[in-house]
């Protein structure tokens, strides 16, 4: 199991510096940043738990390809010029984070909910990586 | 006519370029923010301030805050903003894997609100994380055009 981890927080780093770089590229105006997680895990899944406050249901993409998920998400902001800012504490940003999944996560049935600017994603085992008990005869 | 800000800066978010316009709006105007340790008892949430002809906006970030869980408390020239972010319901009976989220507790941040505010006409929306507060300038302070005969 440890080793599984392993694997997906590994990648995982190397992975969204390669993808802020193209962002970066592509679009200068508002940055991507990579939004705080929370990973917790049960015996059936892992649930990944993201912070995107600002994010709606239909400025949200979720995809999954070759082992990847991929979170992206865009903050619909106000033009620049209205009004003369005397606090920006929360910079113009959109939000970019991506995990390689292990073999042990089925790929083909992944929930994720949005609610209040949270977003859970359930990650569910296949029984590869689900602990059995096993019967003693 | 400015905003006294308690509590800043005490987010742990807190980018450290956004402190430093703090540092230097600090310096320009006094003691207009300044930071009462607040951190002591709660998270402030990062927010942002603008101000337009009519009015001010107080936009916060709120991410996991139910609208029943937030109050806004006007007293004495003071706007007290509290919310609670209760614990994630998938973390019972869960092993902790990552943790980079602030864990569950009680977002306090207070304002001080200038005088040319129509404090009875205050105004708050609560959506997807986000929480925007109007405060509706009184019309005596609004810029206005005279015509000359």
């Amino acid at each position: 199991m440890a080793e599984e981890l392993y694997h997906m927080q590994k990648n995982e780093s190397k992975d969204m510096m390669k993808i802020g770089n193209r962002a970066l590229a592509t679009t200068p105006a508002v940055r991507f940043i990579s939004p705080p997680v929370d990973i917790y895990e049960d015996n059936e899944a892992f649930h990944v738990i993201v912070e995107m406050p600002g994010v709606t249901k239909d400025s949200l993409s979720l995809t999954v390809e070759s082992h990847r998920l991929s979170i992206k998400g865009m903050v619909v902001t106000e033009p620049a010029d209205s009004g003369n800012p005397i606090l920006q504490e929360i910079p113009d940003r959109n939000y970019y984070r991506a995990f390689n999944l292990s073999d042990g996560i089925d790929s083909k049935n992944i929930e994720a909910t949005l609610e209040d600017g949270v977003l859970t994603i359930t990650l569910r085992k296949n029984e590869k990586l689900q602990s059995k008990e096993i019967r003693v005869k | 006519m400015y905003f006294r800000i308690q509590g800043f800066p005490v987010s742990m978010h807190a980018n450290s370029s956004w402190k430093n316009v703090a540092d230097e709006l600090n310096a320009v105007m006094g003691s207009l923010v300044e930071d009462s340790g607040v951190a002591s008892t709660g998270f402030g949430p990062d927010v942002n301030i603008v101000e337009h002809k009519d009015k001010f906006e107080i936009v916060a970030e709120l991410p996991g805050v139910k609208k029943e869980d937030l109050t806004l408390k006007m007293e004495k020239g003071e706007l007290r903003l509290t919310a609670e972010r209760k614990p994630w319901s998938v973390a019972e009976n869960s092993r902790v894997v990552r943790k980079e989220l602030r864990g569950s507790g009680t977002y306090v941040r207070s304002f001080r609100i200038p005088d040319e505010v129509e404090s009875t006409e205050i105004g708050a929306q609560l959506s997807d994380g986000i929480l925007r507060i109007e405060l509706p300038k009184k019309r005596v302070a609004q810029p206005m055009e005279i015509s000359v005969k």
